[in-house]
Order: structure tokens, then sequence, then C-alpha cells
């Protein structure tokens, strides 16, 4: 049995549709009701939050996954990245109201001391502190970008797709911070002792790509 | 209530007895080769440290001053400590040096690991000029780990020197990325950053294969000398590969040419272990000849570390039978004799000097013991579920 952990959410019909394109039998999944765990073939698949899905490779619950970079990073799970699928694609920004976003134009002790709310504070704090910038951090789950608005922080670091929720509260990107998208990745005990159906799985990925003829999703 | 440093455990009750089971069986397994038990201090200095590891494992070491106000890291790794006790311990003409030691490692832990300390099992060949160390190394470990019951490890095996002899011809500004790329498992990076360099084609081609060049050793073997030539590194490997197949491990071994490991002192074979569930491997080491260089020392030096934990978890003993024995009224010197014919018989006794009898088989099954023995009426009765005793 080959385990797959899939995140939940928005991200989860692309997930399901890149199964679909590996030609991985995706029916029950689809059928799954409330199940976090479903069976079909020779496949479970593991339902789990986003931000759950690289610990569950971590420590070897899964053989593989569909994981957002985003999360990847935050975790800092040890795993390892085969494919990036091009689904599911965002950015991670540092976005603010217009006049933090002129503060970043100046020298950086313009900035020193901003308070940044994310749900990223991992990301986050390394952004800053590669630049020498000390800033304050406030951890949130979710809705970042009403927090410069209520004044519970300056400026936001968070995914952005089209932009539309940023601009509804006036915000603008201040920084790009790094490509998001959706990666095929393995545990690395698996990387190792199932990697004949792990060079399977991926491979088809690449006929596929080329199917598609797309550039993206580059396979191992 | 009494707290504890957050990311330090307390290993105790079988857990503790496990752990302390298999150092048992590697420093026997070990020391019965010559290897001797070495016991380094707990901080390292800075100024010796700080050069041989990479900026990414620096800022993971966790500083402290000494009380002579040196400063210092709590001990993040074991090789260090032993190339420098073989510099300056040992002459050239007592080399080879064989050590091997257990005990706590520091470092800052990544996400979602949380303990910095870690009880780590390991061993060094340091010094040896010929064949046959990494052999050596890598045999002992297997059989160690199936005197502990693991049967199926699997040494994943690749090589230091391959990887910078194929990355080597490049300029830096595109093998550092590659590199860095192969270190950190990220291999859709290590792909989307070939494409980018516009590199000849058949020496992309020969890049793009190295991350595809995972499994069966020899056929992994076979490809790569079609690819790359008998190259010094695959020679390396196939003599090891070979030799572990004459000694019954070839089934235990998987070779990885794209295997990097953290610490950039290894220069030669290095290899992984896996078993079990853990997604992660149980530890690893390697040829690290570059390092002795740079403490004037020529020849060889091998090494690798376990985290003694997880060994620990998977591990099967199948031994001795503990049990509580009842002294019952008998005098220490009877007690203790007879505890010894127990003990000689496979058990291991943990001596009730109770009043009642029934108190020790409480005790027993308290400690979720099978077995309870009536020292004086030498009779061991093992522990029924439904609360009988059987002779």
């Amino acid at each position: 049995m080959f385990t797959l952990c899939l995140p939940t959410g928005r991200v989860l019909d692309e997930a399901v549709e890149v199964l679909q394109e590996l030609d991985i039998p995706t029916t029950k999944l689809k059928e799954r009701g409330r199940s976090l765990v479903v069976q079909e073939e020779g496949f479970r698949f593991l339902l789990a939050k986003p931000m759950d899905v690289p610990v569950y490779v971590h420590y070897g619950i899964a053989d593989m996954a569909l994981a957002g970079s985003d999360v990847i990073w935050e975790t800092g799970a040890s795993l390892v990245e085969l494919v990036d699928t091009g689904r599911g694609s965002c950015r991670i920004v540092l976005a603010g109201p217009r006049k933090i976003a002129n503060r970043f134009l100046g020298h950086e002790s313009q900035v020193m001391g901003l308070r940044v709310a994310t749900k990223y504070p991992r990301i986050a704090e390394e952004y800053f502190a590669d630049r020498g910038i000390q800033v304050e951090f406030v951890h949130l789950h979710g809705s970042i970008e009403m927090a410069p608005r209520l004044g519970l922080s300056d400026c936001i670091v968070d995914i952005v797709q089209t932009g539309s929720t940023l601009k509804a509260n006036a915000l603008s990107v201040i920084a790009e911070i790094a490509p998001v998208s959706l990666k095929f990745v393995s545990s690395r005990k698996s990387l190792q002792l199932a990697w004949d159906a792990i060079e399977e799985i991926i491979g088809k990925f690449s006929t596929s790509s080329k199917k598609a003829g797309e550039k993206n999703g580059e396979a191992i | 209530m009494s707290r504890q440093p957050k990311g330090t455990r307390t290993l105790g009750g079988n857990e503790g007895e496990r752990v302390e089971r298999c150092r048992k069986v590697f420093f026997e397994t070990f020391s019965a080769y010559g290897y001797v038990p070495f016991f380094a201090p707990g901080l390292q200095l800075l100024e010796s440290a700080w050069d041989k590891f990479p900026p990414r494992f620096r800022k993971r070491l966790i500083t402290v001053y000494s009380p002579s106000s040196e400063a210092c890291c709590l001990r993040a790794d074991m090789t260090l400590a032993a190339v420098s006790y073989l510099s300056s311990h040992y002459s050239p003409q007592e080399r080879p040096l064989r050590l091997c030691y257990a005990g706590p490692l520091y470092r800052a832990p990544i996400p979602p690991e949380t303990d910095f300390e870690r009880m780590q099992f390991g061993a060094e060949l340091l010094g040896w000029e010929g064949e046959g160390a990494d052999v050596e190394v890598t045999a002992l470990l297997l059989r160690s780990l199936r005197q502990l019951g693991i049967h199926s490890p699997v040494v994943v095996l690749g090589h230091a020197g391959f990887l910078r002899e194929c990355l080597g011809k490049l300029d830096r500004s595109v093998s550092i990325p590659l590199m860095q790329a192969l270190l950190e498992r990220r291999y859709e990076a290590y792909f989307a950053s070939l494409a980018d360099f516009h590199l000849q084609k058949e020496m992309e081609t020969r890049l793009a294969s190295i991350p595809r060049l995972r499994g069966n050793a020899a056929s992994i073997l076979a490809k790569a000398k079609d690819l790359f030539g008998e190259t010094s590194p695959l020679k390396d490997l196939s003599l090891i590969v070979e030799a572990l197949g004459e000694l019954g491990l070839g089934e235990n071994l998987r070779l990885d040419l794209a295997l990097a490991r953290e610490l950039e002192y290894y220069s030669g074979p290095v290899f992984e272990i896996f078993s079990g569930n853990a997604g992660v491997s149980l530890g690893g080491g390697g040829r690290y000849d570059g390092l002795l260089e740079q403490y004037g020392i020529v020849g060889q030096a091998l090494g690798f570390g376990l985290d003694l934990r997880a060994v620990a978890s998977l591990s099967r003993f199948e031994g001795s039978m503990p049990a509580v024995a009842w002294c019952g009224g008998l005098s220490p010197r009877v007690a203790l004799e007879r505890a010894d014919d127990f003990i000689a018989s496979g058990y291991r006794v943990e001596l009730s000097w109770q009043e009642k009898r029934e108190a020790a088989i409480q005790l027993a099954r308290t400690r979720g013991y099978d077995w309870w023995i009536d020292l004086a009426g030498c009779t061991a009765y093992r522990l029924e579920t439904t609360g009988k005793e059987r002779d």
C-alpha cells in the first residue's frame, strides 16, 4: 500500500486533478464524504491541513505528498522535492499600506521595529533576518490582510494569488519573497525504499506534462 | 511539579532499558574488533570547530562560555573530537585508531523536530591508508543492527567524491546551486537550475542522470559506469558493494549517487541507514580524509553516527525474562545466591524484600512483567492475565 498525503481546502481539487492526470485512482477520493483516510486500489490517501502535509511525510507516515512550497519551507520538514507540478501557483509577499511601502524604499532604519502579521513566522523571520531588519511578529492563523487595517500590525507576510484581497484591504505588494506552487514530495526513507514506485509515478508526470506540452513539471 | 528544559528528554523505564541494551550491543560488537570506547568533553571550543562546519550547521550550534570564559558550543559532533584526539595523542606508528562512543550531541532542532539533545552511538576508524575500512565499518554496523533484531536495515551508499568530480568541472556559479539543491534534496530545483544554465548537451544529460541513479547497487553501478566511465569514486563503490555482497549483506545495500551529506568534510563514500517507519534516516556517515589533512594526518578516516533512541525504538530483544523475585524472609546472602541461579537460567530479576508475597506479585504486575519468582520455594510463576499464576 502506497500512502499519499493531500492538502485539504481549496488546493485539494487541483491535487486531485494532478492525480487523475497520472492515472492514479481518484473515484473514492472524490466521493470521500467526511473521511480523512481513503483507500483505493494500491493507494491510501491521507487528507490533512496543508500546513500538516509535510509533517506527515517527515515522520514517514506518508510515502509521498502534494504540498505547497510555502508550507514545505515554513514547516522545515526534511523531505525530498521531486517535481514542481506548476499547479496552485501564487506568491509569498510582503505587503502593506502605501505609507509603510514607502518606508521600505528608504534606509533600513525606516523599517526597524515594524510589526508584521503572518501565518508564516519562520519564512518571515528568515526574510527579515537575512536583511538585518529587526521586526516584531504577530502569528495569526487566517484573515491576515485585515491586521494592518485594524492596527494589529504595520504590514503582513502572506500568500497572494490575484491580489484582489490585498486591494480590498488597501494593501499593496512591497516585496516578492518567493513563488509558491504545488510540489510532489517524498519522504527520505521512501525515496530509497520505494524508489521504483516513486519513479513510476513521477515518470507518468513527465509523460503527462509532455502530452500537455507544458514546460512546468520537469520530472526527476 | 519539576520541569525540564524544552527540547531535552529523560530516558527511563522500558525506553531507557532499550537504549542501554542497544548501546551495549554496539559497544560489544565494535570493541570485539578493537574499537576503544571514547569519551569526549561536552563542550567544544568554537575556535577549533567553527571553520570545520558549513554555515547552515553553524547556525545550529548551541554556544556557551566555559567557566574560564572560553567561547564554546555544546558538543555538536563527535568526529572533530575524535580526529583532534588522534592528532594529539597518537604517533603515526600507532595508527590506525579505532574509537566507539555513545553520548548526547547538541544541535538546535530543525522543525518539526523539537529535541536539541540526541543520544548518539558512533564509531570512527582513523588513519588507515589501505582498503577495507569502509567495508569493516559498514559490516559491523549491519551486524549490530541484526543483533538488535533489526533485520532489514538498508544502507544507502553514495560518494561525495563522485558529486565533486561531476560538478567540479563546472564554473562555481553553476556548481554551487546544483550542489546545494542535491544537499537539500530539492531535485526539482536541481533540474530547473540545469535547464537555466544552458550547459553542453552531453554534460547536461550526464548531470540530469545523477538524481535518477538510485536503487539496486549492481545495476546502478553498471549504468553509472556507462555514463561516467570507470572513475575512481565508482571503483571505490564497486569494491565496497562487492565485498559487502560476499559477506551476505548485499540485500541490505542500495546505491544513491545523488546522496550528499550535510557536513562538508565528507570526501569519499558516504552512507545513510534506513529502517522501520521513520521518514528520516537512523543516521549515517562516511569517509572524511580531508578533515584528517587539516590536522596534518595522512590516511583515511571513516565514521558514522546513529540516533540511539530511534534504533532502540525499532529493536527487538529476545533475551532475559524480567521478573520480580520475592525474597520471602530469606537472608540477603541466600536470596542473592538463589537469584543468581535464576539469572543463570535466563531471568532478569528485581528483588522484592516485601513481607507479603501478594505485594511482590502486585509489583510484578505493575512493572508489566510476565514472571514472578518465589525464591524461598525456588519456583518461577508465569503471571496470567486472568490473575492466576502458573508454575
